[in-house]
């Protein structure tokens, strides 16, 4: 067993870029629901693709496993027979390796540049591919024998050549790479001598790209059904037009060739080609996934796949032995404390019933206050002296049961906001509640309870706070704990799942538990690891320059919104986490920074939803769940508010956030007792309070 | 694969602080300094004499008229780097083949100051001094800003772009100088995402509390910039107020890890600390990669909008580096 200084974070890579080759391989999981990536990602079909995901959603490892690297070490010695089996070559490069944000600027017109990063590109791909083939087939004798004459097929793809070149793999290679140094030459001394003349192309567009894939399936057997598929990663890297050209070869493509291209969900800046500028239809030159929208509608799968992937971290990180099969998927949620859970949160509560045996319970502390304030301003209906307070509270008391305490008070809530007389509001709360205690049917608190059990628990950890009691931190903690809310808060992007794991895991070592080996994850490194990991994820999704800047801020005032209503007395959704929108309403502005928000995984979309009175249609947006911790509030999909133009530009558009205090405080004073938003006329409760004088 | 190895430590500097009436004792033909309100770089272009100087004035400070010291050289419209330090040249300087120049590096941008370097060289101006001053300590300490922290294009600086390498495993490799702006750390990190990683550390710092002030700024780019398996090394240290040793360090480094990991594909090196250790890369880049046929490195930079006119107070020592480079 290792000792405790030797132990390594099964889950310290997050990131595929970080992973070597073989790691990719070793420590691939398989989706096991649609019939595995194999049938999502679709590597023999001749159709392109566009794999889109925010940022961790696995586009780069899922491009990586089918490229040709991986192919070479998952074949082996059988190297060829391998690519046969598998039915394609996966050409796989990064958008940022080609630096493409030189073909621009340096007092050349952008005509020019379109010009050359087209031959650009045809040359850069050339190479990579002459350099797959040339590593495939270098000792394979039948290609050999047929080398000289697949390689003079390929020179005569070119329109003209600079030089002599040998018919050979490695004089192509040679040559190509020549044309490219060159090109970058050109390229790169540009913007201090400012002279392309020089430049020729060689090459048509298109005819490298195809041509030599094309040759190599006539000429070679073995590659007869065999599809070159480049694979095209971080397209967001691209200009527009630099995009359109890439876009232009899709929709001009030649079998047995084949595209995928892998962008954020932000990444795709045209569908136009220069095809007569027709852009490319989905369904028609490709077919699109979003990776973490296919996790999030497939729960159930995602969820498998998640407990998949621990375990195969935890398998290869040596802490426990493979073979053994000692750890099995059924286990793997008791590594993780959850504290138990019943119908009126008995245990979660019981810190409540320790701490204030002698003492008022904090919410019925700020009741008693409420009542006071409002009886000062005439909004008591039925309650005329204090002594009636104390009666409304006994009656709303349930001093074994905390969270019905917590709904008793919601009820008397709504009904003060309702002007319905008080005493008998209390009353009523109170007859109800003793049926509850019977066991019988008590159809309010039931519905409520059902609605706000989880708000008003956080209610409850918040109002009752008493840091020195172990059970008390144990409750606080419990309020993001267990398995399964830690792969739900990962909302699909199996990298934020993996931080939170990395994060989680730490702070277990630091508490000296042996997850895994010895001891399971107590709910305080849980707790703090999810908020650890919040905090990253906060701060890590934000974009380069303002708008990185803006947007974060706009989340910032969306969640510090809901936090206010969920600890408000009266919240008037339940486990909050989503608004709805009609966007066509909203400034220009805040449309565009919704977008942004959507794009880097800070919004998640949820599709949309008529309005219940006005017939609209509005869309609906959840604040990702990776953020939640940050604020305190939910991470489930349950309540939702509507929010009028006013509120959202106020939150989202730089021109109105002056506007967001007030926007704020209408909303949090509607539930806000003794007023709950009702006007009051201070000057006649003064000569009221006055008359009452004489 | 490199050039005859260079031995940065023959190259001549001197802390000229310790030079009583240092100013009397040196003289030079063309004096540069980047205008900025701090006290060190005023004072040096005070002091400094010179037949000609010349002052810079980077539109990133936003000085406004009244503050720009008569004859300085601004320009209206927003230039990259070369095209601005090819204008300044052009305006102001002009010819100087053969004369005796000094450059106060102190209070320049990074990316003009780099430029500034290439441009000589290709000038045919492969002998020159540069002046850096040391602060006393930095304005808020380890909370100094030296940007806007709005990063808004992580980009190479021009004339530094080396050709981008095709490989089928490609093995990249990120240098980040790692200065207090985490947040251009974390924009280089994540600009170069699927390279390796090494951050270079200024040790010996310019004061002893500034490595604890550096290191716990960049505590918050530990996830951008990773490093996290034990038998990587992901950390060089060089001393902050010395170019040549820095670029020796750089190059041991890059041939370990080569020696280790294998050819590297494309080698990028980010300077975001100080402009000594800059010098120290653009060195490197110059002596050991500039004449290579072969050449895989690029220096890369995360540009800001804006730079605080002021970051630091006092003086401490004043370094006097005589730089050389390849003819």
């Amino acid at each position: 067993m290792k000792i405790r200084n030797q132990i390594s974070n099964p889950f310290n890579v997050t990131k595929a870029v970080d992973f070597l080759d073989y790691e990719i391989r070793d420590y691939w999981v398989e989706l096991s629901e649609q019939g595995g990536f194999s049938q999502v990602i679709k590597p023999i079909s001749p159709m392109p693709m566009l794999i889109l995901g925010g940022k961790g959603s696995g586009k780069t490892h899922v491009m990586r496993y089918i490229s040709y690297p991986v192919q070479r070490i998952r074949h082996e010695e059988k190297l060829i027979s391998g690519i046969k089996e598998d039915g394609y070559i996966g050409i796989y490069y990064r958008c940022s390796g080609m630096e493409a944000g030189r073909f621009k600027g340096k007092k050349q017109e952008p005509e020019e540049w379109a010009r050359i990063f087209e031959y650009y590109m045809e040359v850069w791909h050339a190479q990579l591919l002459l350099k797959i083939v040339d590593d495939i087939f270098r000792k394979d004798e039948k290609f050999i024998s047929l080398e000289q004459n697949i390689c003079k097929k390929i020179i005569e793809l070119f329109d003209e050549l600079l030089r002599e070149v040998n018919p050979s793999l490695r004089s192509l290679i040679q040559y190509i790479d020549e044309l490219k140094k060159s090109t970058d030459l050109n390229v790169n001394n540009c913007g201090i001598n400012c002279n392309l003349s020089d430049f020729r192309i060689t090459a048509t567009r298109g005819r490298l790209i195809f041509g030599i894939p094309k040759i190599l399936t006539e000429e070679l057997e073995v590659l007869e059904n065999v599809l070159f598929v480049y694979l095209i990663d971080e397209f967001e890297n691209l200009s527009e037009d630099q995009q359109k050209y890439i876009n232009t070869l899709i929709r001009e493509k030649q079998s047995p060739s084949s595209f995928k291209v892998g962008a954020r969900l932000y990444g795709i800046r045209a569908y136009s080609t220069f095809c007569a500028d027709e852009d490319n239809k989905e369904g028609s030159e490709y077919e699109k996934i979003v990776l973490d929208e296919n996790f999030r509608k497939n729960k159930a799968g995602y969820r498998q796949f998640s407990e998949s992937l621990i375990i195969k971290r935890i398998e290869e990180s040596g802490l426990i032995d493979k073979a053994s099969g000692v750890f099995e998927k059924n286990v793997l949620s008791d590594w993780f404390i959850k504290p138990p859970s019943d119908k009126y949160a008995k245990s979660e509560t019981q810190f409540i019933i320790d701490n204030y045996r002698n003492t008022e319970r904090p919410y019925f502390h700020k009741l008693r206050n409420q009542l006071l304030e409002g009886k000062a301003k005439g909004l008591t209906k039925g309650v005329t002296n204090e002594d009636e307070i104390e009666v409304i509270i006994n009656n709303l008391r349930c001093k074994s049961l905390p969270i019905i305490e917590k709904v008793n008070i919601y009820l008397f809530y709504q009904d003060w906001s309702s002007d319905i007389n008080l005493i008998k509001s209390s009353e009523d709360i109170s007859e109800k509640t003793k049926l509850l205690i019977e066991g019988q049917n008590s159809n309010g608190h039931e519905k409520v309870l059902s609605h706000f059990k989880n708000d008003f628990l956080a209610q409850l950890r918040r109002e009752c706070k008493k840091t020195t009691d172990k059970k008390f931190e144990d409750s606080k903690y419990a309020l993001y704990s267990g398995l399964k809310t830690i792969i739900d808060i990962s909302a699909g992007l199996p990298k934020n799942l993996l931080m939170t794991l990395k994060k989680i895991y730490s702070w277990a070592l630091f508490n000296e538990d042996l997850p895994f080996i010895k001891s399971p994850i107590n709910l305080k490194a849980q707790y703090y690891g999810l908020i650890e990991s919040s905090e990253w994820f906060y701060n890590d999704a934000k974009s380069m320059g303002k708008d990185g800047d803006f947007a974060q801020d706009s989340i910032e005032r969306l969640g510090s919104l809901f936090r206010g209503i969920r600890y408000s007395d009266k919240p008037s959704e339940c486990s909050l986490s989503t608004f709805t929108v009609n966007l066509a309403n909203i400034s220009d502005e805040s449309q565009r920074i919704i977008n942004l928000c959507r794009n880097w995984s800070l919004l998640i979309y949820k599709g949309e939803q008529p309005d219940r009175n006005l017939n609209i249609i509005h869309s609906k947006f959840q604040i990702n769940p990776m953020l939640s911790p940050r604020w305190g509030i939910s991470i489930s999909v349950r309540g939702s508010i509507s929010l009028n133009p006013n509120e959202i530009n106020a939150i989202f558009d730089p021109n109105f956030i002056n506007g967001f205090e007030d926007v704020y405080k209408r909303r949090l004073d509607r539930m806000k007792a003794p007023k709950f938003g009702r006007e009051i006329d201070e000057k006649r409760i003064i000569d009221d309070s006055q008359q009452s004088l004489f | 694969m490199y050039m005859k190895k260079i031995d940065y430590q023959i190259f001549y500097k001197k802390n000229i602080s310790e030079i009583i009436d240092w100013q009397s004792k040196y003289s030079w033909d063309v004096f540069i300094s980047s205008y900025t309100k701090t006290q060190r770089v005023k004072e040096n272009f005070d002091q400094v004499r010179a037949k000609e100087k010349h002052w810079i004035v980077f539109p990133e400070f936003e000085y406004l008229d009244k503050d720009i010291p008569p004859g300085a050289f601004i320009f209206s419209k927003k230039l990259e780097e070369a095209e601005f330090i090819i204008e300044f040249w052009n305006t102001k300087i002009k010819d100087a083949k053969n004369k005796h120049i000094l450059i106060d590096v102190t209070g320049f941008v990074r990316p003009y100051l780099a430029f500034l370097i290439k441009f000589l060289y290709l000038e045919g101006i492969t002998t020159f001094e540069v002046l850096y001053c040391e602060p006393s300590h930095y304005i808020d300490r380890s909370k100094t800003k030296f940007s806007d922290e709005i990063v808004t294009d992580v980009r190479p600086i021009k004339s530094f772009e080396s050709p981008p390498k095709i490989e089928i495993q490609p093995k990249d490799l990120i240098i980040i100088n790692s200065g207090y702006d985490h947040q251009q750390i974390i924009e280089a990190a994540k600009y170069k995402e699927n390279a390796r990683k090494i951050q270079l550390f200024g040790y010996p710092p310019l004061s002893a509390d500034m490595y604890q002030e550096n290191i716990s700024r960049v505590a918050n780019a530990e996830e951008a910039v990773g490093g996290h398996t034990e038998d990587r090394v992901d950390k060089i240290f060089a001393p902050a107020y010395d170019p040549f040793i820095t670029a020796s360090v750089i190059r041991s480094a890059v041939d370990n890890f080569q020696a280790k990991e294998g050819p590297i594909s494309n080698l990028y090196l980010c300077p975001i600390a100080t402009k000594a250790q800059l010098l120290g890369m653009v060195l490197y880049y110059l002596w050991e990669w500039e004449k290579q046929s072969d050449n895989i490195t690029s220096i890369i930079y995360p540009f800001c909008e804006t730079y605080p006119q002021k970051t630091s107070l006092g003086i401490s020592r004043i370094w006097k580096y005589t730089i050389e480079l390849p003819s």
